[in-house]
């Protein structure tokens, strides 16, 4: 799974949300160590509704902005999501099994 | 005043450079990539001209890996690639071949002619047969992301 995939995926996780929203929660959370723009959103979008992880949804009520679209995670798109977090977890912990810490936390 | 102009015209070359995404791409995300980019315009307007240029430097680079990756995945640029150099190699390792041959054909001006006719009608039909098998090969049904 690519950076990009995992944050997308991640966003979602929190409930539907149009291409704006994900975007936004992606650079929140990615910070300024991963730059994402609207193509590659769209694009990661468009790969993962290709691959069943995530599907479009209908606008949750009239007063929204037409132009926007909605997405949400499918089952298929939680579990992929759910085992790279348990790959990354396995990860984690063989790093710092051998005393490899992130530079965040250091003091 | 000068600003709005200016975002307008910032909105105005985004949507202009948006057309040079596939068609696919355009039509099912291009009007969300332009609200999405004058939102965020409209986000920075006010913290000033470095954030402006920041905006458009990241969106400039966003989009032109956009294009570059959607064009990619369309295939077409491979196909125009092995279309293109397929039968270029089949044909130089033909014409070598013959060169080593060592009978020759007893052919006037004629049958030059009718020869260079049926070797040119060869090309074209690589040509296309190339083509459409890796048109074909090209998008097949597959799976994109990866588990």
């Amino acid at each position: 799974m690519t950076p990009a995939v995992v944050h997308v995926l991640l966003a979602l996780a929190g409930g539907e949300r149009h291409g704006y929203a994900i975007l936004k929660d992606v650079q929140l959370n990615a910070g300024s160590r991963l730059r994402f723009g609207p193509g590659t959103i769209y694009g990661t979008l468009q790969r993962l509704m290709e691959a069943g992880w995530v599907e479009e949804v209908a606008s949750p009520g009239a007063d929204v902005d037409q132009r926007r679209r909605y997405y949400r995670m499918t089952r298929d798109g939680r579990e992929a999501l759910e085992s790279e977090v348990d790959r990354l977890g396995a990860l984690l912990n063989a790093a710092r099994a051998h005393r490899i810490r992130p530079r965040a936390s250091r003091g | 005043m000068a600003g709005e102009h200016a975002a307008s015209f910032d909105a105005r070359l985004y949507r202009a450079a948006l057309h040079l995404c596939p068609g696919e791409f355009r039509r099912d995300h291009g009007e969300e990539m332009a609200c999405d980019f004058d939102e965020a315009r409209g986000e920075v307007a006010s913290a000033g001209a470095r954030a402006v240029w920041m905006l458009r430097l990241l969106m400039g680079l966003d989009l032109a890996r956009t294009i570059v990756v959607q064009w990619l995945r369309t295939g077409l640029p491979a196909i125009g690639c092995v279309a293109l150099v397929c039968p270029l190699v089949v044909a130089a390792g033909l014409a070598s071949a013959v060169r080593r041959l060592t009978f020759r054909l007893p052919v006037d001006g004629a049958d030059a002619e009718s020869v260079g006719v049926a070797l040119l009608g060869v090309v074209v039909v690589m040509v296309i047969v190339v083509t459409i098998v890796f048109n074909l090969w090209v998008h097949r049904p597959r799976r994109v992301a990866r588990r």
